[in-house]
C-alpha cells in the first residue's frame, strides 16, 4: 500500500513545504520507490534487539550549566533577513 | 611545486628553501587557473595570504611544527569566519558564521593556511556533487564525469593538485566514494574523533569530518592536529591524544585482513574487482594474511540508512525558516506562508526529497516502524562488524562498484543514485574509521579505490596497512593530465 498524492501533500504540509503539482507527483513515484526499498529492513527480525543510540555506545556528553559564550550579537544579527534593534522582524502573527 | 608531497612542502618550509606565502600564492594561482571545474564556492586572497605570512613568522621563530605554511581548504560544509559558509545551498547562500568550526581552528592552531572553501551536494546530500545549488565539480580525470560525492570538491581540488589537502565529511560514504572516483586518498575516523561543532548538521549520528590528500602518512599527520575531544560536541569521544602514525614504521606482517563474502557479489564491474584483487595480493605479498570474513546483514545498509539519515536530516533542517538566518522568501501574507515559501525555494530537490521521507518516517505510528526498527537493524550491522573482528585486524574491499559515471547518467534516477554506496554505508553506520586509497585505473584511465575499515579508535593501525601499501605501490602519486 504505496503513499497517495494527497499524502505527499500532508507530508509536505508537516514539513512546512509547498510545492507545485508536478512536484508532488513527482515525489509520490520516487518516495514510494524507496519505501519500497526500505521495506526489506522491516521484515528482519529484531526482537530483544535495543536500538543505536551512538555507534561507539558512548554516552552522551554533558558539560556545566555555564555561560560560555562572548557576546557575539553583532555578528549573529548581521545574517538576519530582517532586524530592527537586535530583533528579528517576521510577519504579524497577533492582530 | 604543486606537486610535492605534504612531507616535501614541510621540509621545504623549514629549511628555508621557499616561504608560506610563496606556497600560497602558488596554489591561490591554481585555483584561479583551474576554476572551470568548480571545486571551490569562496576564496580570499587577503585572508590565505595573511595567515600563510603568520605562518612564516612561527617558522622563522621556531615556533612551527611539521604542518605550519601547509595549505588547507575545507569543505563548504564547515563554517567559517573568513569565508562564507554555504552547505553547497541556495538557503545559505549568503551565511558569514560567527564562529569557526573546531576542526578548522584546529588546523589553523597548527598553522594551517585556508585557502578557501570547498564545493559539495547541497547540505551533503549526494554522491555525485551534482545536487550543490552552485553546479556540479567536474572530475580533473576526465571532465565529462562526476567527481563524486558529497564531498566532490574536496576530492577534485586535491586530486588536481589545487590544494594539497582539504577537509571533507562522510555520512554514508561522502569521503571514501569521491576520494575513488578521483584517485586520492581519503579517511573518515571513528565516529566521535572528529568534532561536530560548526559542521553543518545533515544526519548527526551518522556524521563525521575526516580528511582527503595523497598518502595515508599525510592523512596521519593531519589527524594528529585535527581530531581530538571537543566539550563542544556532545557525541565527541573523550580519549588522550595519540600519534595517528605510530604504526608507520612498524611491521606489519603478521596483520589479518578479513575479506567480506558479500563486497564481491555481482553487482561488480569486472575492472575494479581485478584492481581490488590485485590490491588484496599485494597486501599478502607483504605477508599479511588474508582470511574470509563475512558481513551477512550489508545488505540492509541502504535501507536502513535511507530511513536513519532522512530522519534526521528531517530534524535538523527544520532550523533553516528563514527568520534569524538564511535565505527568506518575498512575497507572504503571514509567517506560516513565509516559512513555507522559504523553505520550498531555499532548498533543492534532494534536501526535500529527503526531508519528505523523513517528515513520513517520524511522523506519529510510524516512529517504531521505521526510525526504531532502523536503529535495531543498524545493531545487526554493527554486530556482523565484532564478529569480523574477532577475526581480523582490517577489513578491505571495493570502495564503488564502478568508477565515476558520468555527468547526468544518475541525477534522474534517485535510487540508482543511493545504491552507489552500497560498500560505504556500513561502515558509516557502524561508526568504524574507514578509508580509500588509490589502486589502479580503468581502461578508459579512471581511478579505482581500495577501501580499508578498522576497528572502534584504530585509526593508527588502519593508516599504517594502506602506508604499507603505499610504499609498494605508486597509484597515490599519479596525477591527471592537464593540471600543469
Amino acid at each position: 500500500m504505496g503513499l497517495s498524492v494527497s499524502d505527499i501533500r500532508k507530508i509536505a504540509d508537516l514539513a512546512y513545504m509547498k510545492m507545485d503539482d508536478s512536484e508532488y507527483e513527482e515525489l509520490e513515484r520516487e518516495i514510494n520507490s524507496i519505501l519500497e526499498m526500505i521495506a526489506e529492513m522491516q521484515q528482519v527480525d529484531t526482537s530483544n534487539i535495543k536500538p543505536v543510540s551512538h555507534p561507539t555506545g558512548e554516552t552522551q556528553g554533558l558539560r556545566k550549566d555555564q555561560a560560555t559564550a562572548t557576546d557575539c550579537t553583532k555578528l549573529v544579527m548581521a545574517n538576519a533577513p530582517l532586524e530592527q534593534e537586535n530583533l528579528f522582524l517576521v510577519p504579524k502573527v497577533i492582530d | 611545486m604543486f606537486a610535492k608531497t605534504i612531507l616535501q612542502l614541510s621540509q621545504g618550509l623549514q629549511d628555508r628553501q621557499f616561504s608560506a606565502v610563496e606556497i600560497a600564492t602558488l596554489f591561490l594561482d591554481r585555483i584561479e587557473k583551474f576554476s572551470n571545474l568548480n571545486a571551490f564556492l569562496d576564496i580570499n586572497r587577503d585572508t590565505s595570504l595573511k595567515q600563510a605570512k603568520a605562518a612564516d613568522k612561527r617558522l622563522a621563530e621556531r615556533r612551527a611544527n611539521p604542518l605550519t605554511g601547509i595549505p588547507i581548504a575545507h569543505k563548504d560544509i564547515f563554517v567559517t569566519t573568513d569565508f562564507k559558509s554555504t552547505a553547497g545551498s541556495k538557503m545559505l547562500a549568503n551565511y558569514k558564521s560567527p564562529f569557526n568550526a573546531t576542526i578548522v581552528d584546529n588546523l589553523q592552531s597548527a598553522g594551517m593556511v585556508s585557502l578557501g572553501k570547498l564545493n559539495c551536494d547541497e547540505f551533503a546530500m549526494g554522491s555525485s556533487n551534482e545536487n550543490s545549488f552552485y553546479g556540479p565539480v567536474l572530475n580533473p580525470w576526465d571532465k565529462e564525469h562526476v567527481p563524486g560525492g558529497s564531498s566532490g570538491g574536496s576530492a577534485a581540488a586535491v586530486s588536481a593538485r589545487l590544494v594539497p589537502a582539504a577537509t571533507a565529511t562522510d555520512t554514508g560514504g561522502s569521503i571514501r566514494e569521491p576520494a575513488a572516483f578521483c584517485g586520492i586518498t581519503g579517511v573518515k575516523p571513528t565516529y566521535g574523533r572528529a568534532s561536530r561543532w560548526g559542521m553543518i548538521a545533515f544526519a548527526s549520528s551518522l556524521d563525521q569530518g575526516g580528511i582527503m590528500c595523497s598518502s595515508a602518512e599525510e592523512a596521519g599527520l593531519i589527524f594528529n592536529s585535527m581530531l581530538g575531544f571537543d566539550s563542544q560536541d556532545s557525541t565527541s569521544v573523550d580519549r588522550p591524544p595519540e600519534n595517528f602514525n605510530r604504526y608507520i614504521d612498524k611491521d606489519l606482517k603478521e596483520l589479518k585482513i578479513g575479506i567480506p563474502r558479500e563486497f564481491f557479489d555481482s553487482n561488480i564491474d569486472n575492472e575494479v574487482r581485478v584492481a581490488i584483487q590485485a590490491a588484496l595480493q599485494a597486501l599478502e605479498h607483504a605477508g599479511m594474511n588474508l582470511i574470509e570474513i563475512t558481513l551477512p546483514n550489508s545488505h540492509l545498509g541502504i535501507p536502513v540508512y535511507y530511513v536513519i539519515a532522512p530522519a534526521e536530516c528531517s530534524s535538523n533542517l527544520s532550523r533553516y525558516d528563514g527568520v534569524r538566518y538564511g535565505y527568506r522568501a518575498e512575497d507572504h501574507e503571514n509567517l506560516t506562508e513565509m516559512i513555507k515559501k522559504t523553505r520550498s525555494e531555499g532548498f533543492g530537490k534532494e534536501p526535500k526529497r529527503r526531508i519528505m521521507i523523513g517528515t513520513y518516517v517520524l511522523s506519529q505510528g510510524y516512529y517504531d516502524a521505521y526510525y526504531l526498527k532502523a536503529q535495531q537493524v543498524r545493531q545487526l550491522i554493527i554486530n556482523d562488524f565484532s564478529s569480523a573482528f574477532l577475526d581480523c585486524d582490517i577489513i578491505a574491499g571495493p570502495v564503488t562498484a564502478e568508477t565515476a559515471f558520468k555527468l547526468g547518467d544518475k541525477i534522474k534516477d534517485p535510487l540508482s543514485m543511493y545504491q552507489s554506496d552500497f560498500y560505504t554505508i556500513p561502515a558509516s553506520l557502524a561508526g568504524i574509521p574507514a578509508m580509500s586509497i588509490p589502486c589502479g585505473f580503468s581502461s578508459t584511465g579512471l581511478p579505482i579505490g581500495l577501501q580499508l575499515m578498522g576497528n572502534y579508535f584504530e585509526e593508527a593501525k588502519l593508516l599504517g596497512v594502506a602506508h604499507s601499501y603505499q610504499k609498494l605501490t605508486d597509484w597515490h602519486t599519479k596525477m591527471p593530465d592537464g593540471i600543469s
